[in-house]
Order: C-alpha cells, then structure tokens, then sequence
C-alpha cells in the first residue's frame, strides 16, 4: 500500500507551493541560506507563489508562516496584470477603444 | 586615523548598497549597511539580471562594465546559487538599415579591446532559430553574463554578515547627520544616530531626497521600466537577446515602430531564467515613482517581442511588474566623495546597469575609503560633473516628460 | 448593442454580482457582467441543502437572479478581467483580454477561493478540495468514491459531506488536519476546535450535537473531548471524528489509505498511528476572499481572521478608496450566500448613487437591512468571531475611507 513500511513514516513534509514544488523545509534552507527579511524576498528565491497560479492557492500558507515568523505578508503576494494568464496574441487583441484614456497621461 | 579604522554607514541595501558593504566589510572595514525596507526590495527586486557590456558605449562605459564583468565573475562562486551563467548575448537587427551602423559598433569595440563579433543573417538563424526570418544580423559579446538579481543582493549581504558587516533592514533613514563640518552619521527615524565616520548614499533612485538637506544636488529621477514574465512552456532560445535598434539614436537615425512601442520607450530584451520562464523587457517611462504595472505597457512589451520572436504568439504571460530605474542625464553613475560635505560618498544613478555595475561601484566605493589608487579613473562618475546646464536640462526633461 | 462606456462593469456574476447587476439594469444603467466561469451562479449554483423542512436551492436562487437581470445587462462569460485601470474621472478601462471595457464604475465581486491543506500524499490523484468535490458532483454528477475522508472540520466540508450523504454516495468520515508548518494557517487542533464550537453557538442543524458535546465550560469541554467516541459521532451525514487526526495519506496511483492518529482532549497524540483505507479524500481548508484586481487598483486593505483573510475598506456604500470601484460578497468577508445577494444589492445602489441617481433614505435603509435580515438567517456563519471582525472592518473602515 504505502511507499514504506512504518505506518505515518511517510514524507512528512508536504509540498505546500505545487505550481514550483516548494516545500516548508525549501523555505527553511532559504531562510538559512540567504538573508531573508520578508515573505517578498522568501517567495523570489524560494519561488514559492510565483508559479501559474500566483499565489491563489499557497497564498494563505505563506502569510501564515510569514506571520509567524515576524513578517508583516501585506503586499508581498499582491496580484499583477494579467489577473490570469494571457496567451500574448490575446494580450495584443484588446485595445483603447478611443484614444480618451490615453490623454490622461 | 587608519582607514581601516573607519566606520562606514551604507544607506540603501540594493546591489549597490550591498556590493560596497560586500567589499568594505572582507577588507576589514566595520559597515553597517541600513535600509528602510528589506534588502533588496526596491528596484533590485524589479528588474532583470542582465550583466552586459553589449549595449554600453565604447570606451568609458564599456571599459567600466567590462570590469565589472570580470569581478562577479571572480565572485560568483562563493556568493551561493545566485543563477550566474554567462551565456553571452546577442542584438538581433530589425532591418537592413541597421545593419552598417551595426557593423560600425562592432569595429569600435573590436577596437576598444571587447570581443565583439557581427553575424549574417545565416549565423544569426543558426544560433536564434526562433528568431523572425527576415531579421538581417545580429552582434554577439562573449562576455554578457546573467543571474537572478535578488539572489546577488542577499548573497552579498549574507557574504558580508560573514566578514563582520551589521545589516539594519526595515530602518528608516531621516537624514544624514553632520558635525564638525563634516559627516557625522545618519539619523534614523526613530530618533536615535547611528554614528560613522563615512556615509554612503546607495538608495538608488531615493539618492536626492538624502541628498537635497545638505545643498547637494544630483539630477537622479525615477524611470519607471515594465518587465513581462511567462509561464514555463516553450522558451525561444537559451541565449539573451535584445535588440540593436535602441542604439539607432547614437548613430543620429530615428527608430521607425509602432506607436505605442515608442510612447512607453519600448525596446526587446529576452532572457530566458532558469526556472523555465522567460523574461522579456524592456520600457522606459519619467513618471515619478508609481510602479504600479500598466496593461498598455505589458501590451507594448508583447508586440515588440512578437516583431522579433513571431512564434511567441502561442506562449503565455504570467504576470508583469515595473522598477525605477535611477536615470541620470549622461547615462553614467554618480560615484564619489560629495566635495561640499567630507566624509559623505555618493553610489546611485545606475539606471537599467545597476545589477551589471554593481561590482565595479563596490570596488571603486572601498578604492576611496581604503585611498587607494582606483582601477579605472573616476572623474566621469564625479558627484559634481553635472554643469548648471546639465542639471537644468534635466530639470526640464523631467518637466516636459511629466 | 454595447455602448462606448458602460454605466457599470461587474465583475464576478455570483450572487452578489448578479443582484448588484439587477439592480442596476433595474435603474436603467448599462452593465456589462463578467465572469469566469461558462455559466453564472459562481459556487451558489452548486448550493444545495436542507433546512429544516425546506430546501435552499443554489441553482434555482442562480435562476431567480439571472432573470432579475434579465436583458439588462452585456454577459462576458468564460471571460477574465485581467487588469483594471484608470479613474473615476477618466473612466476606468477593464482588461478583458481580447477586448478592453470602458466603465463609469466598478464593482468587484469575485467571491471566494479555496484555502489549501498541504499534507503529506496531497498531490496525489484521489485527492480533491472539497468545493472541488461538490462542483464535481452538483455540476457534472461525478461521484468523489465510495469511501472517503474529510480532513478538516469546517461548515465547507459539512455542507459537502450532507449533500454526499443525501445521495447516499459514500461512507464518510470528518478528521482533524495534521499539525505542523504546512498548515500552520488553520491554527492548532485546539484552535480549530474552538472555532467548531463558535460555529455551533449558531446551531446549524449538523452542529447541535457538536454545540451539545462542546458548548460548555473549558473543563467540560475537556471531560466531553476525553469521551468523545473514536469512532465519532453522526453530523451531517458523516461520522465526525473530532479525536482522530489524519497524519498523510498514502497511495500509488490514486490514494489508497489515510494514516490516522488519535488525539487526547488537549490535543495531543496518543498511542501510534494506523492506516485506513480510502478511495477518495477531500480536503477541507475553508475559504478566504479573492480580491486580486482590488489590490491591482490600490484599493485600502486589511486583514481579518473572522472574515477569512485580506478584504477592501468599503464605505456604508460598499465603494472602496479608489473612488468608483465597489465591492460585494465574499471579496468582502467569508459569508452567506444571502448576505453577499444583499450587499450585491446595496452595492448597486451605491454605484446608481455615484452615476447620479437620487437614492430616496428608505432605500438605503432598505438595502442595509436586507443584509441584516441575511446575517440572521444563515444557517450557520462560516468564521467564529465574524461579528467582532464586522466591527473592526467597519471601525477601519470610517477612519480609512470614509463613511
């Protein structure tokens, strides 16, 4: 049944980012590795969150550790455009409409 | 005083910032090095990791960013995995009409000793296949190396903890404190000084608000730059490529694209990451410090990377970002002691070449602390170079681009 | 025929956008609804369960309110709002990849995501979310197994649990989550006990055993937790294990077994762990508001446990601080289904207000009461401590961005 025998004696540590396979124990190494000082600087070189689904599903993982390892998370996971992914033919199809927004600038 | 006996306070823990505390504190130096935020959360976190001499000018700028080159690469090793890799890189041309000012730049760096090399359409196919066909040549420098930006900054900082520097991240720095005529220190926020006998001014494109109090004016403004980030998936090639046509200003020829390609600045970079994506870059906007990333910018990106890479059309962008390049008039970084104030040094105005020179400013940086004799001259770099003119102009570049 | 600028974009066509959308195609605006999924409802199409001696019918309230639109409105669907820019003077432009909208205001509702439950043997095949599981099965009628597990004790996965049991699906068992880092977000067993005993203060019908085992002092709880039965007790359908934590689970191809391990009443591990075979687990995290696009515009932020996570300051109107851009549903706090109906419909006022139209006071007062009515009528809160969060969000709120 099981990859071992000892019954519980599995992998105890989870993949917690599946889009980059990060692990907790990736996010400790980082931790020991680098100087690290915020979840932005843990997700860049872990890459944690910064797969295709940007942190949607990880992301409440993250802040909690975060939290817990005395980091304020806000901002750190913030969405950037494209909100999901665009293939680029389709990034180029839209377009103003009328050229009013671009007077604004 | 022995230099050595000297305490240096770093304000901005960017690359630069971290750089300067990496060669100061292994020369025995005591640093501290202070950021407001994390290390290396400004505009070394938002940019790519390109190390080139490729696109610098010949002569001066190259000679500095060759330099340059050659100290990472003495580095990288004992940095940890920053992701150096030196593939080399490549200006892919866009027409026929570039292809003699093209053969021009090569023969002036051939002649400035920098090993660059002029491909045929043929060669370029063979070494680019994703490449659009009827792009005519393409230039290659050997030397162009590449690494993930965040990783530099917080192996340098790790490197530096090592060798006795004190990182104060998430400290706010009010102002640097003075005495005596002379350099004092730095006011920290919460009221308390942190005393030093030289002060280091490396934050970037923050470097004049620092600068302002004492009557010290450096015409550093922020250049916004759009960056764009694919899925993993198809990648177009292993090597960095960008485009010559951005160098067309030099030769007094005007670029002919499209329209929001040359609003938003828009040139090609294509950098391949080791994690399986793609960077691609770049744009150039003044529009004070909102980095917060515009579609219509990200959209520009597209359109020029598909002139170059048609095949693109099919891959995906994942998300997109934009940095403040620290931009000065004469594209060259302001690296030196401030005359008016003694004891205060200046290390900003990198703009894109901040990752690329941040090397070469740590060592020039520790050359003046240390007083010794610096490798290359420095006064092109001098705080004070800019005339009135300059500044003015600047003044009103910033206005008029406002 | 679309105009140029439309009055309203809404994005998120779930229960908050679609009675925001009503009410606004009801005032004469032009409203463009956008949503990602093929069909309208968001997850209140998949709601189905019984109360009392009636049925709330997700499907049919999705019905119900697409009608309340009815030609109303321009539909986007299997669409993403990619990015949002612009202004209230301006106008904003909403990304929609192939096309760019133009809008006079903005609503954002786009509900709700799933919170993980990272565990040894996750990835594996077998192994689903649990609002994954019930859209599998409300939508497209395919069964999760026929032995299975729910690991994690939330209103999600009873809900979920009731509707498998309903259709006589499977054999199910309610677990506690394993401890650790990876799911350090749920807080401790103990922590995740007393939220299940905040829940059943609000006595929904498969709490009031739990309330009666729990819903006492700290020293019965502990005397009721030391007794608890180990093969558990019956709650929506399940056996709700209380004591049991699942540790990994474990399989080749698709999960096979999930180890188990009992737990004393403080919460900590007793004797050793043992191996049940499953054919399916679905993992019960919660859920937490998505609000990617309202950090995209900048709107005002903050963090509330008892509304699941990150959610924008709104005024008395639900208008963010990004004048023009407006927020409804889950994207304002985990609740109802009803509730997110009801601020959709205030929301909608709010931007009739901000595109002119005179709002008499009883409408207002109308529409607030609406979501008052709604908070009472739920049959169960989906966070404890969701009234001490609804003040602080609303403390915050008058201070940040206004009343």
């Amino acid at each position: 049944m099981g990859q071992d025998a000892e019954v519980g004696g599995a992998d105890r540590d989870p993949v917690v980012c599946r889009c980059e396979a990060v692990r907790v124990r990736d996010l400790l190494m980082a931790q020991d590795a680098w100087a690290i000082d915020s979840l932005r600087q843990l997700k860049l070189l872990t890459r944690a969150g910064m797969g295709i689904c940007q942190g949607r599903v990880c992301g409440s993982v993250l802040e909690a550790l975060a939290r817990a390892w005395g980091w304020d998370p806000a901002g750190a996971l913030a969405s950037r455009p494209p909100a999901r992914p665009w293939t680029m033919q389709a990034a180029l199809a839209a377009g103003k409409p009328n050229g009013g927004h671009d007077e604004e600038r | 005083m022995t230099a050595r006996a000297t305490r240096v306070v770093v304000v901005g823990a960017g690359v630069i910032g971290a750089a300067i505390t990496f060669v100061l504190s292994r020369a025995g130096v005591p640093v501290t090095l202070v950021d407001r935020g994390p290390l290396g959360g400004g505009t070394s976190s938002r940019c790519d990791g390109n190390v080139l001499v490729i696109d610098k000018d010949p002569g001066y700028q190259g000679a500095l960013a060759r330099l340059s080159q050659d100290l990472l690469h003495a580095w990288a090793g004992e940095l940890g995995d920053i992701e150096y890799r030196r593939p080399g890189s490549y200006l892919a041309l866009a027409g026929e009409d570039e292809v003699e000012p093209a053969r021009t730049w090569v023969a002036d760096q051939r002649r400035e000793g920098l090993d660059f090399s002029y491909l045929d359409a043929a060669a370029t196919h063979r070494v680019m296949p994703d490449l659009a066909a009827d792009v005519p040549g393409s230039i290659y420098s050997p030397t162009d190396s590449t690494l993930n930006p965040l990783a530099y900054v917080a192996g340098l900082v790790a490197k530096s903890r090592h060798a006795g520097a004190e990182t104060r991240p998430h400290t706010p720095v009010a102002a640097v404190a003075t005495g005596g005529g002379r350099v004092a220190g730095v006011h920290l926020e919460d009221g308390s000084i942190l005393a030093a006998d030289v002060v280091v001014v490396a934050a970037g494109v923050w470097t004049p608000s620092l600068l302002e109090p004492l009557g010290v004016a450096v015409p550093i403004r922020p250049r916004r730059g759009h960056l764009v980030v694919s899925t993993k998936g198809p990648r177009f090639g292993d090597v960095k490529v960008m485009e010559f046509g951005y160098l067309m200003a030099k030769f007094g020829r005007e670029r002919v694209v499209p329209a929001d390609v040359d609003r938003y600045g828009v040139a090609l970079v294509y950098e391949p990451t080791r994690a399986g994506n793609f960077i691609l870059g770049s744009s150039r906007e003044f529009v004070g410090f909102d980095t917060t990333p515009d579609p219509d910018v990200l959209r520009a990106i597209v359109r020029r990377a598909l002139r170059f890479y048609p095949a693109m059309a099919e891959a995906t962008v994942l998300r997109g970002f934009a940095g403040l390049r620290p931009w000065t008039p004469d594209h060259l970084p302001v690296v030196g002691w401030v005359p008016s104030v003694p004891g205060l040094l200046v290390a900003a105005g990198h703009e894109g070449d901040g990752i690329g020179l941040a090397a070469v400013t740590g060592k020039l940086v520790a050359d003046l602390v240390l007083e010794q004799p610096p490798p290359l001259a420095m006064d092109p770099l001098a705080v004070d170079r800019f005339a009135t003119e300059a500044s003015q102009e600047a003044a009103l570049w910033d206005k008029t681009r406002k | 025929m679309s105009p140029a600028v439309y009055d309203a974009v809404v994005v998120g066509a779930g229960p908050a956008g679609l009675a925001a959308a009503g009410t606004l195609a009801g005032r004469g605006h032009s409203v463009l609804l956008v949503d990602e999924g093929p069909v309208p409802g968001g997850r209140l199409k998949a709601q189905w369960y019984r109360l009392g001696s009636t049925v709330w019918d997700g499907a049919q309230e999705v019905r119900r309110l697409v009608n309340g639109v009815a030609g109303g409105a321009t539909w986007r669907l299997g669409t993403s709002a990619q990015a949002i820019s612009g202004s209230a003077e301006g106008g904003f432009a909403v990304d929609l990849g192939r096309e760019t909208a133009r809008a006079r205001t903005v609503l954002i509702a786009t509900g709700a995501t799933e919170v993980p439950l990272p565990m040894p043997g996750w990835t594996m095949p077998g192994v689903l979310a649990v609002g994954a599981a019930q859209t599998l099965w409300r939508g497209w009628h395919i069964p999760p197994g026929t032995r299975g597990v729910i690991v994690g004790a939330n209103p999600l996965g009873f809900a979920v649990a009731q509707e498998l049991a309903d259709a006589e699906l499977a054999s199910l068992a309610v677990v506690m989550p394993p401890g650790g880092m990876a799911t350090a977000h749920l807080g401790s067993v103990g922590a995740q006990w007393d939220r299940l005993l905040a829940l059943a203060a609000g006595a929904p019908p498969w709490a009031k055993p739990v309330a009666r085992l729990l819903q006492a002092r700290p020293r019965w709880r502990r005397a009721a937790l030391r007794w608890f039965p180990s093969r558990g007790i019956r709650v929506a359908g399940a056996r709700l294990q209380l004591t049991r934590q699942a540790l990994a689970l474990e399989g080749g191809d698709r999960v096979e077994a999930v180890v188990l391990q009992r737990l004393d009443a403080g919460g900590e591990p007793v004797g050793a762990p043992w191996r049940e075979a499953v054919d399916f687990v679905l993992l019960a995290g919660g859920l937490r508001p998505l609000g990617e696009l309202l950090g995209q515009v900048g709107a005002a932020m903050g963090y509330y446990e008892g509304l699941g996570g990150d959610v924008p300051l709104v005024t008395s109107r639900l208008a963010t601080s990004r004048p023009g851009v407006f927020s409804a549903g889950s994207t304002l706090g985990i609740e109802s289904a009803r509730v997110a109906m009801a601020q959709g419909g205030l929301a909608g006022l709010g931007m009739a207000a901000q595109l002119g139209d005179v709002i008499p006071d009883d409408a207002w007062r109308g529409a607030r009461a609406a979501i008052h009515t709604a908070r009472r009528q739920v049959p169960f809160t989906f966070q404890p401590g969701l009234e001490g969060a609804h003040d602080r969000h609303r403390r915050d709120s008058a201070r940040e961005v206004g009343p």
